[in-house]
């Protein structure tokens, strides 16, 4: 191969992790394309090679590689980042080697799975610190987004600060899940965040970067190691058997916390009015607002005879939280997707007048609220009936919380069973 | 005056309709809501002449100009659209598709040119207290109209002799600008919650609008002094427009009533109750410049997907 700064790695976001699902990393990683952002001959999306793989071909990709030398790209791009990447492979190193080792301990069945992970992770560090794997081959290769080059104009160092930043983070991250791994513990992701503070700015942002190192790697962000706190709760005629053993039941009266494996407030107000007694061939669980991927990941083990319903509350923020349950997310990372029906509180103005919603009760929009809207409408612009659920309630610009119904205990339960 | 429904066409759109106008000098009604299509009737038989559709985004404002050859729909990709409706077509596309970024378009109005050589205009509000006037025949953006304060625009008018052009939205107060000048003419706050509506007299001497506070005003459109408050509905009033001749008020409500109110007396004249839903938009027949209208009928338009029409009967 060339020299390291002559192979940069290219691919569209979605097709990335598409032709990674059967591709191993090898040794020889990466290559490819460098595309410029006025050339449409490039087809982004087949551009991981390999020298077992058959997903790109080689010739194509030689070709590419001399055109985009030829044209004296390459060589503006290694002047201009030679610096910058030396200065931060250097600071990649000292964070790897020199961070604290102690965390909490859990103990941890080693499988075959995780042991390959193991070596996975530690053939990525042993590139990074050797300088084979660039920077920001590695940001790429990660994430899955694009470095586009400007033809003919300088590379703009100042997108790349940025983004070095989000690469040290997912170095430190990465070495904390090799020892974690090769240790056999589990940390939790506030941990994981409090270790360093200054460097990962926030939990979300350590939650962030395990998702995209598990996407990339193919696995659960639960096997890296790092785990999140437990945020579901669940109560009803179900109990849980964990892989040791040990059964959790739920049947208790306020339920419990999900295993690791809205509305608090709508939760716990159902079943103080009896939703137990009224409703005993229901399950009642929570999320707590967006739903975490445990609370997902657990409802989508429940067995499939079981209808799900979701409530939320009749603003663009109870439509999102139903898009994540039926289909993760509109971030793209879309994982245990459910066959969830939207029962959530639906103001049409019949509605309202029958169980004695004051309309005046409900709020304005936001900006947010509005933003939020028009994307999922944007979202949804091939399922008609969604898309006008939505549009039907951006246009009346008012929000409803669903504590406009918990407040009337009586009626509540009243609600609920026209709503299931 | 006394009104009966006259006739009621069912099932008229698959979702709710929020807008309706009628096209003037011709007895045509256009109406449009949340399921993406502009659909033409005649009003007599109840039938449709013309559909339009392009894009797949709920409709958020519909206008025909004064002189009945075009249709102006903004919709929720932020796209306004011109449409020619001269001629009765089941298929056609916008002749005018204008880009207007994000909510820049809710409400769009044509504005009447005021003479032979002014370009014909068209005004749209925005979220930001903004109203953007973009040419009718290149689409590109002339001029902004600033209410410097950043609210979101419900609802826009422009006076049918082309001098004035009224918004308001949250927040209850009413911005009127004098479209020569570019200026702000008055503003005035009368309305306690959001203002849904507003509409000029055909004289463009006084201004209706309708709010969530179950109230709609009456103002003077020069100076913004008061006239008149007529209270009755129940809930949110939706959508409030004036007779032609200025003597009545028709109003349409959250509480599924379309009311019909003695400007004069200040009181409520007539109730309809022929919808089971939310009425959004309530319109008078309106007469072009060659062929006028005597008795002007009435079309309301709600959730239940229906149009009623109602037929003025002579006192």
């Amino acid at each position: 191969m060339e020299s390291p700064l002559s192979t940069l790695l290219l691919f569209s976001n979605s097709s990335c992790h598409n032709s990674l699902q059967s591709t191993e990393l090898s040794d020889n990683a990466t290559s490819l394309m460098l595309t410029d952002s006025q050339s449409e001959g490039y087809n982004v999306s087949d551009t991981f090679t390999n020298r077992s793989s058959q997903s790109c071909s080689d010739d194509k990709c030689t070709s590419i590689r001399e055109q985009a030398s030829s044209t004296g790209l390459l060589d503006q791009y290694n002047a201009a980042h030679s610096q910058h990447e030396e200065n931060y492979i250097y600071k990649c190193n000292q964070i790897m080697y020199n961070s604290p080792k102690t965390y909490q301990e859990i103990p941890k069945i080693k499988t075959f799975s995780e042991f390959r992970l193991t070596l996975k992770l530690h053939a990525l560090l042993e590139k990074v610190a050797n300088g084979r794997l660039t920077p920001s081959a590695l940001y790429c290769l990660v994430t899955g987004k694009k470095l586009v080059l400007e033809r003919n104009q300088q590379v703009h160092q100042k997108g790349f600060g940025g983004r070095m930043l989000l690469l040290v983070q997912l170095c430190c991250v990465l070495e904390i899940a090799h020892e974690l791994l090769i240790s056999g513990q589990v940390a939790y992701q506030r941990d994981v965040y409090y270790r360093h503070k200054v460097l990962l700015k926030s939990v979300e942002n350590v939650r962030y970067l395990c998702g995209q190192l598990a996407l990339f790697l193919t696995v659960r962000p639960s096997q890296l190691g790092i785990i999140s706190c437990p945020k579901g709760l669940m109560a009803g005629q179900i109990s849980f058997e964990l892989n040791d053993g040990s059964v959790i039941d739920f049947s208790t009266s306020s339920g419990q916390t999900l295993p690791h494996a809205d509305f608090v407030t709508a939760y716990f107000a159902l079943l103080e009015s009896g939703f137990r007694l009224r409703f005993p061939w229901a399950i009642l669980a929570t999320g707590k607002g967006y739903p975490d991927i445990n609370t997902r990941r657990l409802i989508s083990m429940l067995p499939s005879m079981l209808e799900i319903v979701v409530l939320v509350d009749y603003d663009p923020d109870g439509a999102h939280i139903y898009q994540v349950y039926a289909e993760g997310g509109l971030a793209g990372m879309h994982q245990y997707q459910l066959n969830a029906r939207w029962a959530g509180l639906d103001c049409s103005m019949a509605r309202i007048g029958r169980w004695g919603l004051d309309a005046n009760r409900m709020i304005e929009f936001t900006f947010h609220d509005w933003r939020l809207g028009l994307r999922l409408i944007n979202h949804w612009a091939q399922r008609p009936t969604l898309r006008r659920r939505i549009a039907r309630m951006v246009y009346r610009g008012k929000k409803a919380e669903l504590e406009i119904v918990t407040r009337f205990r009586e009626m509540l339960l009243d609600y609920v069973d026209s709503v299931l | 005056m006394r009104t009966h429904c006259s006739a009621a066409i069912d099932g008229a759109h698959e979702d709710d309709i929020w807008h309706t106008c009628w096209v003037p000098g011709k007895h045509q009604l256009a109406s449009a809501g949340s399921d993406e299509v502009v659909k033409i009737w005649n009003a007599q038989t109840g039938e449709i002449e013309g559909t339009l559709k392009d894009g797949e985004y709920a409709i958020t404002s519909l206008d025909i100009d004064a002189q009945g050859k075009q249709a102006l729909t903004s919709s929720m990709d932020h796209k306004l659209r011109v449409w020619d409706i001269s001629s009765t077509t089941t298929n056609s596309k916008p002749t005018l598709t204008i880009d207007a970024g994000a909510i820049n378009g809710w409400k769009s109005r044509f504005l009447r040119s005021t003479g032979e050589d002014v370009e014909p205009l068209i005004a749209s509000s925005t979220d930001r207290g903004v109203i953007k006037l973009w040419s009718a025949r290149t689409g590109k953006q002339m001029r902004e109209l600033n209410t410097s304060r950043p609210k979101f625009l419900y609802a826009l008018a422009t006076s049918p002799d082309g001098t004035k052009i009224a918004c308001a939205g949250v927040g209850g107060h009413v911005y009127l600008f004098d479209v020569e000048s570019g200026m702000m003419s008055c503003t005035f706050s009368g309305h306690s919650d959001n203002v849904r509506s507003v509409s000029f007299s055909a004289d463009s001497k006084l201004l209706v609008t309708a709010s969530d506070d179950k109230q709609i005003q009456l103002h003077d459109a020069r100076y913004g002094n008061p006239a008149a408050t007529f209270l009755g509905h129940y809930g949110w009033v939706l959508s409030a427009e004036m007779h032609p001749s200025g003597m009545y008020i028709a109003s349409g409500s959250v509480d599924t009533k379309v009311k019909i109110w003695d400007v004069a007396q200040r009181s409520c004249a007539e109730t309809h109750s022929q919808h089971s839903q939310a009425v959004w938009s309530v319109s008078w027949q309106r007469s072009s410049a060659d062929v006028a209208v005597t008795r002007p009928m009435l079309a309301s338009a709600g959730e239940d997907c229906s149009i009623n029409l109602y037929d003025p009967l002579l006192a």
